[in-house]
């Protein structure tokens, strides 16, 4: 039986064209999929690039049904470092995007992954200027306010 | 959830200028992944970042976080203080495997004889022996070093200095989100507790013990388990010698006692209480637990504690534990899932797999330089936002 086959299209227009059993671990294509069956889904919000960033996670991750006993290509150990090398090879704006993109799929394990790799750069930070320049963050604190942040003490900084 | 500003430029966390901000709760996703020690940091990043941390649902948040990744804590006594570290608490480890410890927070006592409560819900109760040797206790949150010192606890025992003489116990009932500490006074003469004990609860005005007691006066061994805000700690009855397991319900403060059947009476003073995936539970091993001529050990599971409802295993021991245990003297830090026993000694772990009969040895890196006796290493260290300040 050959598996069945889904179109998702990106900002861009382009067509991508993915097994369904793929698609389907973000919680909104399955949900289109069952209302809108044998139609194209738009993604008017992701880019090409971000959308098949997405599809080569759910590629990875997915899990056959109706291959029996050994169905998960990976053993979970194998999974969790190839989602660390997948992270680390993006860039700081598109780890951002696939974020975003992940949060709107509704991914929860592509959002867990991109929120701790986000997080980590953050922990990697020496001190909150650091931050704010990695993340282009305007500092709309004045100096005597972040030192009464620091005045208060509560945790270390 | 999305919370719209004006000034988009304050909010933006990626990088480019002309993306959309993020929202509001997927910056709180991010911060709730951090560690403690860069909490501070991001507090003074900008007035957004600040209150998204103050929020009381980030601290709820935060604590499910790290609940799911839990840690090691790592404990070592040093010319008056305590350094913490922490490092991952791995699953299945292989051979190759290796952890890194960091440095999370000092913490001073001026005494000696320190002792370091099991972690519970990110706190630690630390206890030593002061100058005019008393007994002090001070609330630590490893990961961020805040520590609050308790007042003094006074005797119940009329006529006997024996006050130096306590055993305490940390506990936390999450229904009231409270800590609690309970401490009990033993003579020394015959090591019998009771049958007045005191507890003190944190977050309450006034720091107070309040006396609670306990209908059955019991000698007591001093390692205990606390699972679900109750703690179990292994006893025999004063006067007739029963073997007992007392539970001391944090939240009812009351206590009760579980007999332990016949077979296991001879059996159950030896090894130690494990948290066998939320059931009480202990392994026996037959002599010295971790000594070199042990061949097997059981588990003894506590399924209803009402019914006393006891399931027990023999596992055999693999050829290595010999070599393994031959080195010196092994800690016990914990018991993790349904299979996983982890033991220490101050600069590894040994991971010992019952199911699978597997032993791997882990060295930690960072904290070879410690000696090895005042050391202790605890598992499921669960890194906590709460405020030492707020009790």
């Amino acid at each position: 039986m050959s598996k069945k086959m889904i179109v998702l299209k990106s900002s861009e227009g382009v067509s991508f064209v993915v097994e369904e059993a793929v698609a389907r671990q973000s919680k909104i294509i399955s949900f289109l999929v069952e209302e809108f069956p044998d139609r194209e889904l738009p993604l008017t919000n992701m880019t090409s690039e971000i959308l098949r960033k997405t599809i080569e996670y759910c590629k990875k991750h997915v899990v056959e049904d109706d291959g029996g006993g050994d169905s998960s290509s990976s053993s979970s150990g194998d999974l969790k470092e190839w989602d660390v090398k997948f992270v680390a090879e993006i860039d700081q704006p598109r780890l951002m995007d696939l974020l975003m993109a992940a949060n709107y799929l509704d991914i929860p394990s592509l959002l867990d992954v991109t929120c701790q790799k986000v997080a980590d750069t953050i922990a990697a930070c020496n001190d909150e200027k650091e931050i704010r320049a990695t993340f282009n963050i305007e500092n709309d604190f004045t100096e005597e306010e972040v030192e009464a942040i620091r005045m208060e003490n509560q945790y270390p900084i | 959830m999305e919370l719209q500003l004006n000034t988009e430029s304050k909010i933006l966390l990626n990088g480019r200028e002309n993306s959309k901000p993020l929202p509001i709760d997927l910056v709180m996703e991010i911060l709730s992944r951090l560690p403690v020690k860069s909490i501070g940091r991001c507090l003074c990043v900008s007035k957004l970042w600040a209150s998204i941390l103050r929020l009381p649902y980030f601290t709820t948040l935060f604590a499910t976080r790290s609940s799911v990744r839990p840690h090691m804590l790592l404990a070592y006594g040093e010319k008056g203080q305590v350094l913490f570290f922490s490092s991952p608490q791995l699953k299945n480890p292989n051979e190759n495997a290796s952890l890194t410890a960091n440095y999370l927070s000092r913490v001073p006592y001026g005494g000696s004889s320190f002792h370091i409560s099991d972690p519970v819900h990110g706190l630690v109760c630390l206890t030593y022996i002061d100058k005019e040797i008393l007994k002090e206790h001070i609330i630590c949150n490893p990961s961020t070093g805040q520590t609050l010192t308790l007042p003094k606890v006074k005797t119940t025992m009329v006529g006997v200095r024996s006050i130096f003489k306590l055993v305490s116990f940390l506990g936390y009932v999450s229904i009231d989100k409270q800590f609690k500490v309970l401490s009990m006074e033993w003579n020394s003469d015959h090591y019998i507790l009771g049958p007045q004990h005191q507890i003190l609860t944190l977050g309450t005005q006034k720091l107070e013990w309040r006396l609670t007691k306990c209908c059955m006066p019991h000698s007591f061994c001093p390692k205990g388990i606390c699972i679900n805000g109750v703690l179990y700690y292994r006893a025999f009855y004063a006067y007739t010698g029963i073997s007992v397991i007392v539970c001391f319900d944090f939240k009812s403060e009351e206590f009760s006692y579980i007999e332990v059947v016949k077979t296991f009476e001879t059996l159950i003073s030896d090894g130690p209480l494990i948290n066998y995936n939320g059931k009480l539970g202990s392994l026996i091993f037959e002599g010295h637990p971790w000594g070199d001529k042990a061949r097997s050990f059981e588990l003894l599971v506590i399924g209803d504690l009402e019914k006393q409802e006891w399931s027990t295993h023999k596992y055999m021991l693999p050829p290595t534990w010999k070599n393994v245990v031959g080195e010196g003297m092994l800690g016990f830090a914990g018991f993790f899932g349904t299979n996983t026993i982890v033991l220490s000694r101050h600069s590894y772990v040994i991971y010992y797999n019952i199911e699978k009969n597997t032993i791997v040895k882990v060295g930690i890196q960072g904290v070879e330089a410690f000696k090895c006796f005042d050391c202790s290493i605890f598992l499921d260290h669960v890194e906590g936002l709460k405020l030492v300040q707020e009790f």
